[in-house]
């Protein structure tokens, strides 16, 4: 393999770890507040508003409802509006972090969900606030589940964002599409290939044994 | 003056249709180790919660140190639940922290700073036994340990009540005494009042003073533990939760035994003795100063609080007040199991 297809690749691949991290961290950022949101307004939570809740959960669902191939386009304007582009590796984190909020902050309830009640209970007998519920409680407890969680939407990212290379998004799938496919070098689309599986099974491993290590 | 610790006053509550709670009215004092027993959906569950605020009832009072706590804005409620302790049957300690973090999460929430909450920590591990365990995480203990650090992140905050929601049903028997004798130690080291909800005859009959029989929401029973073991119990419910304990007798007497008097009727009696040099030599004084002769039914070994004890079952040939009187100085926990047919 010569020496600038490594680059090409290598270059690709630090590209497409931007776009996932950096709307991975915005899943966190913005999920886990919703999912916090979502399970404790909803019917027997530390806050329940029902019809609040209820609203929510519907914007949520819509959300992830739409085809990340659709909302990649219906979001281009909006990208030119924050990035002031639609293309490039920046560009593309508008889209990728629209998508994995609402994905991740679903994982995440599951995971909050699944926390003992009578813990809450307990904590509020002895005189705790709701924030103390959410911070001493909640959010420790549910921790193997919450990186378990953002390991999968980490992965799903990896996926997304090759998708993103469509429209011009840089990393790994910009360079197996304007390479592999529109060239037929299929040295490159098969080391892209490699790279991906490499990068999905490293992270996963890394985020099994965190959540190991917690539990 | 604070005279009661705590008193209930005409409190009730409904679910929907159910009502788990009928005009409920008692009170505490201070220092005492009251005992509420009920068949499971008898409402003890949710006379605990209005306690400490989690539940409010639909109407009735509820005072603690003479605050309505029913009133009460949330704000101040949060104050009030940190002076009531609260050991639960499934332990409820977090797994995320480690068990000198669980003790000290009481403390957290009160907002003391966290080499003091350590040095309380630490205290109270002692005091329970733990000593040693304190970086080990909850899931590493067993089900006896676990309880025991539900008791100290009970105590940490130097609560004035300690109320105890079914605390020994999810142990086996042995350890259900040694978490008891806990407790009892706790009452009589501290002075703590303690509020013991419980299914199990056996645990009143260990360590409550006061007895209160819940049952359909309502007390059918407020009364001294040691009357109503005395064969002093006046509803039906409370007759049955002693008839319970008797379950374990042979289905021979079980079957003659009857709950109330009748002509010509002996009574049986269930005796906890002192063994060995302690022990008076109970039976025989029965029978040469009171002239009552005792058959034994069933006799076994007890794991007392500080010393193993002989408890039986005797037939009884007769029953004065002298008798009677004498017994239970000898055994201050004599129960009447009921009467059988004096020639059987
Ligand atoms: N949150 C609730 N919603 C509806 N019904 C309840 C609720 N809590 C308790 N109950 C009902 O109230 C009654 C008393 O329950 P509980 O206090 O848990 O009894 P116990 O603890 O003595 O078993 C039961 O019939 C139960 O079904
Ligand atoms: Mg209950």
């Amino acid at each position: 393999m010569s020496r600038l297809i490594l680059d090409l690749i290598l270059h690709a691949t630090v590209e497409t770890m931007e776009m996932v991290l950096a709307s991975g961290l915005i899943a966190v950022i913005g999920g886990l507040p919703l999912a916090i949101l979502l399970i404790a307004t909803a019917p027997g939570g530390i806050l329940p508003l029902p019809a609040f809740s209820r609203v929510l959960g519907l914007v949520v669902d819509a959300a992830r409802a739409v085809p990340f191939m659709i909302l990649l386009v219906l979001l281009i304007p909006v990208t030119r509006l924050v990035a002031g582009t639609a293309l490039g590796t920046g560009a593309a984190i508008v889209p990728l972090s629209i998508a994995a909020v609402p994905y991740f902050a679903r994982i995440a309830e599951v995971s909050l969900r699944e926390v003992d009640r009578n813990l809450v209970d307990a904590v509020r007998a002895m005189g705790g606030t709701r924030w103390m519920v959410i911070r001493f409680v909640l959010l420790p407890e549910a921790l193997p589940g919450l990186i378990s969680g953002l390991t999968v939407t980490l992965v799903t990212l990896v996926g997304a964002s090759a998708m993103a290379g469509v429209i011009g998004a840089g990393g790994l799938g910009d360079l197996a599409i304007r390479y592999g496919y529109q060239r037929f070098n299929t040295t490159i689309m098969l080391s892209v290939v490699a790279v991906l599986i490499a990068l999905v099974t490293l992270m996963q491993a890394v985020g099994n044994r965190l959540a190991r290590r917690l539990r | 003056m604070v005279t009661s610790l705590l008193r209930v006053e005409h409190a009730c509550r409904r679910f929907g249709g159910q009502t788990a709670l009928d005009d409920v009215s008692f009170q505490v004092r201070p220092g005492e180790i009251l005992g509420i027993i009920g068949r499971s959906g008898a409402g003890k569950t949710t006379l605990l919660r209005c306690l400490n605020g989690l539940e409010r009832p639909d109407s009735g009072r509820i005072l603690i140190e003479d605050r309505d706590i029913t009133t009460l804005p949330e704000r101040e409620l949060v104050q009030v639940r940190r002076r009531i302790g609260l050991v639960f049957q499934h332990f409820n300690l977090l797994n995320s922290r480690t068990v000198a973090a669980n003790i000290e999460l009481p403390l957290q929430i009160a907002g003391m700073p966290r080499d003091k909450r350590r040095a309380r920590a630490d205290e109270l591990l002692e005091l329970v036994g733990l000593t040693g365990h304190a970086d080990k995480r909850p899931g590493q203990l067993s089900g006896g340990q676990k309880q025991r650090v539900g008791i100290a992140r009970a105590l940490a905050a130097h609560p004035a009540l300690l109320l105890c929601d079914e605390a020994t049903s999810a142990l086996d028997p042995e350890t259900t005494l040694s978490i008891l004798d806990l407790l009892r130690d706790i009452n009589r080291r501290l002075g703590l009042t303690i509020i013991l909800i419980t299914h199990e005859m056996d645990v009143i009959r260990r360590i409550a003073q006061r007895i209160l029989v819940m049952d359909h929401g309502r007390v059918v029973e407020d009364a001294e533990t040691a009357q109503v073991l005395r064969g002093g119990a006046r509803h039906d419910v409370t007759r049955a939760f002693l008839h319970g304990e008797a379950a374990r007798l042979p289905d021979a007497l079980l079957a003659r035994l009857r709950p109330d008097p009748f002509a010509g009727g002996a009574p049986v009696v269930r005796l906890t003795l002192d063994t060995g040099a302690t022990g008076t030599p109970v039976l025989s004084i029965l029978a040469r100063r009171h002239g009552i002769d005792a058959t034994i039914l069933q006799a076994g070994m007890a794991e007392g609080r500080t010393h193993m004890q002989a408890e039986c079952v005797v037939r009884l040939s007769g029953h004065d007040d002298g008798a009677m009187g004498f017994l239970l100085q000898a055994s201050p926990s004599m129960e009447v199991l009921g009467y059988v047919p004096a020639d059987s």
